[in-house]
């Protein structure tokens, strides 16, 4: 995914992330060798607090690779994104730093979006060139929250970030944290990780000493590419998914489900992120009203409410 | 002067001190009581005690705070019974500053306002990871509109008590959202700059750079004092304003200013307005500073949340037809985080 990754690598970069330098965080590519890896030249160009590290694996999972970049890291706190082709608004990494001064240890996730109208579930080479057109057309470099116009709600977090998100595809927490949860399991060895990212996000979340914050105002786009959401063989993708359900349930003994713990927000609301945020409300507000009729705890995995 | 000032509740460990509360206090016993108790150990959640105190800042009348009273709630509470007789708060606030402890001072106008369980925890957190932030609660009323139009829609003192007592926000503090509506510091929600904020944190040092409450303030109840002290403070480059979007300061019925009758509110608002401009030589315009908000949104505090995103939409679309700038005062280039950190390391 060399055109996917190399806008998700600028907006990591310095010059997209505004009020911290290149000093404050590093970002680690790390890519199994394939027919179509990042080119020479883009990885010459990378930033200087950006390093490439080019995997030999065999294997069709990119667990492996996240545990090689977790021994690479140098940072007391790392950020997962699992799926190269998510670009980033540019506060993420000052808001994260900051979330790191305000509590110990925190989980800080970034709600998710999808670039257009519509999920990505049905790929084909001319959405992804719509898509490229529409890249080009909104000037997303200059102002990177222009990317909220023009995108939908991840099927990780539908109903926005009051409900329970299912998955977070960018997400930090401390290196502590992260080898507490075994790291990478290796468990999940199917394509893509297979629901390895589901099964990230709540065995970090049921760390309940641990704050769990997110940015409202900022977000993870993912762009199209043939990953394997994305991906264009609709029959494959139900027997793909359906392996990936029953990895995740054979491994929680069928006990897994979204992580349901309130939600602390942090950052500035962009104008862009408004909408979004409205929607969130009146999802959560139904929501606990639901709750509040069956005389349940919106959060129950919340320290102290079983 | 008949100054008490001890802490009424043993002595305090200075090194976990991290914020001094100061309530300015003056004839309002009932709802001062219940602002103290807001802010005690009791009601406030996820802090220790021992990491903030409370200043309580009341010049001497018929109608004073019991310390006994103030004794026995839980908290690091020093109460002032100040021997002073002028009708305006400023010397009031500058004392409290004077005799605050913490690096980090709160600053409550109006002792007649309750504040949210998660404030204090809320507040330390962010002045800790952010020394120069600016912390404010939004304000709201109690009662279903702004209180200034209270008396001539029946609601008294008398209506108050029976609603709080109906909430039960001793057991649930967040309950008082659910009787509540903006108040006219910041009517348009959040995201709308504030006018002023009656619960708002800033670094010790920078509210003495900045002269402490300006005597210049001299009618009843200091007039704009607490909206020049606010502008002043958010004008500052390295004031990160931060709305803590899940709490609140809670505004309780009294004979305040913009409370009591309000035949001549018009008249009473138009004498602040000069008031203000003879000192600082221009009539008041709020701070257009971006905020950055933070904290747990309580179910009954989601309608606020809201509501003010709707009318932040609908201000960024009238900036922009406009073609004006939404956060004119934010400076530019915008502060690194490290910059910000720099001095604290």
């Amino acid at each position: 995914m060399p055109r996917q990754l190399e806008n998700t690598l600028y907006s990591l970069s310095p010059e997209h992330q505004q009020n911290v330098t290149e000093d404050d965080y590093e970002v680690i590519i790390v890519e199994n060798r394939s027919s179509n890896t990042l080119s020479k030249a883009s990885i010459e160009k990378l930033p200087k607090n950006f390093r490439y590290i080019l995997r030999e694996e065999c294997g069709v999972s990119p667990v492996p690779a996240l545990n090689q970049g977790f021994a690479e890291s140098r940072g007391e706190t790392i950020g997962i994104m699992l799926d190269g082709a998510r670009m980033l608004t540019p506060r993420v990494i000052e808001h994260t730093l900051s979330c790191n001064r305000m509590f110990k240890n925190p989980i800080v996730a970034v709600p998710a979006y999808h670039i257009g109208e519509h999920e990505h579930e049905n790929y084909n080479t001319g959405r992804e060139k719509e898509e490229q057109e529409l890249l080009k057309a909104i000037s997303w470099k200059k102002d990177g929250y222009e990317l909220l116009k023009h995108a939908c709600s991840s099927i990780a977090n539908p109903r926005g970030y009051f409900h329970p998100l299912m998955e977070c595809n960018a997400l930090f927490c401390s290196r502590e944290s992260f080898k507490g949860i075994s790291a990478g399991n290796g468990v999940f060895n199917l394509l893509g990780g297979g629901s390895y990212n589901l099964h990230l996000y709540r065995s970090l979340g049921l760390n309940t000493d641990q704050a769990l914050v997110i940015l409202p105002g900022e977000g993870s786009f993912h762009q199209f590419h043939g990953g394997v959401t994305t991906s264009k063989n609709q029959e494959n993708r139900a027997t793909l998914l359906t392996q990936f359900n029953e990895q995740l349930n054979s491994h929680w003994g069928g006990q897994y489900k979204a992580l349901a713990r309130e939600p602390i927000l942090f950052g500035n609301i962009p104008e862009q992120a408004h909408p979004f945020m409205q929607t969130a409300c009146d999802n959560g507000m139904k929501r606990f009203h639901r709750f509040e009729r069956f005389d349940e705890h919106p959060w129950p995995d919340d320290a102290g409410t079983n | 002067m008949n100054i008490l000032g001890q802490t009424m509740q043993g002595p305090i460990k200075m090194s976990a001190l991290k914020l001094s509360v100061i309530v300015i206090v003056y004839k309002m016993k009932r709802q001062a009581m219940n602002t103290l108790y807001s802010l005690s150990a009791e009601h406030q959640t996820n802090c220790s005690q021992e990491e903030y105190e409370v200043l309580i800042m009341e010049n001497n009348s018929t109608d004073n705070l019991d310390p006994e009273a103030i004794a026995s709630l839980n908290g690091n509470f020093r109460y002032f019974l100040r021997d002073e007789n002028h009708p305006t708060p400023v010397y009031a606030i500058n004392h409290g500053i004077e005799e605050s402890q913490a690096k980090h001072l709160c600053l409550m106008i109006d002792g007649a306002r309750m504040v949210t369980p998660g404030l204090i925890s809320q507040t330390i957190n962010m002045i800790s990871a952010l020394p120069s932030a600016l912390v404010c609660a939004p304000g709201y009323h109690l009662g279903k509109q702004d209180q200034k139009f209270h008396l001539s829609s029946g609601y008294d003192e008398k209506t108050e008590t029976q609603l709080l007592d109906e909430l039960r926000w001793k057991e649930n503090g967040y309950a008082l959202f659910e009787a509540s509506c903006f108040s006219g510091a910041n009517s348009h929600g959040f995201f709308h700059p504030l006018m002023e904020s009656n619960c708002m944190t800033c670094r010790k040092s920078s509210l003495v750079a900045a002269g402490g409450a300006h005597t210049g303030f001299q009618t009843p109840g200091g007039g704009s004092v607490n909206l020049d002290i606010y502008r002043n403070q958010a004008l500052l480059p390295e004031s990160q304003l931060v709305i803590l979007a899940g709490e609140g300061s809670f505004h309780q019925f009294h004979g305040g200013v913009t409370t009591a009758d309000a035949g001549d509110l018009e008249d009473v608002l138009a004498s602040h307005r000069e008031e203000l401009k003879s000192i600082r030589g221009d009539y008041y315009s709020a701070a257009l500073r971006e905020p950055i908000i933070y904290g747990e949104i309580p179910r009954a505090a989601h309608a606020f949340l809201r509501e003010s995103s709707i009318r932040a939409t609908k201000r960024y679309s009238r900036f922009k037809s406009q073609k004006n700038a939404p956060w004119k005062d934010d400076p530019k280039p915008p502060t690194l985080l490290s910059e910000l950190l720099k001095d604290y390391e």
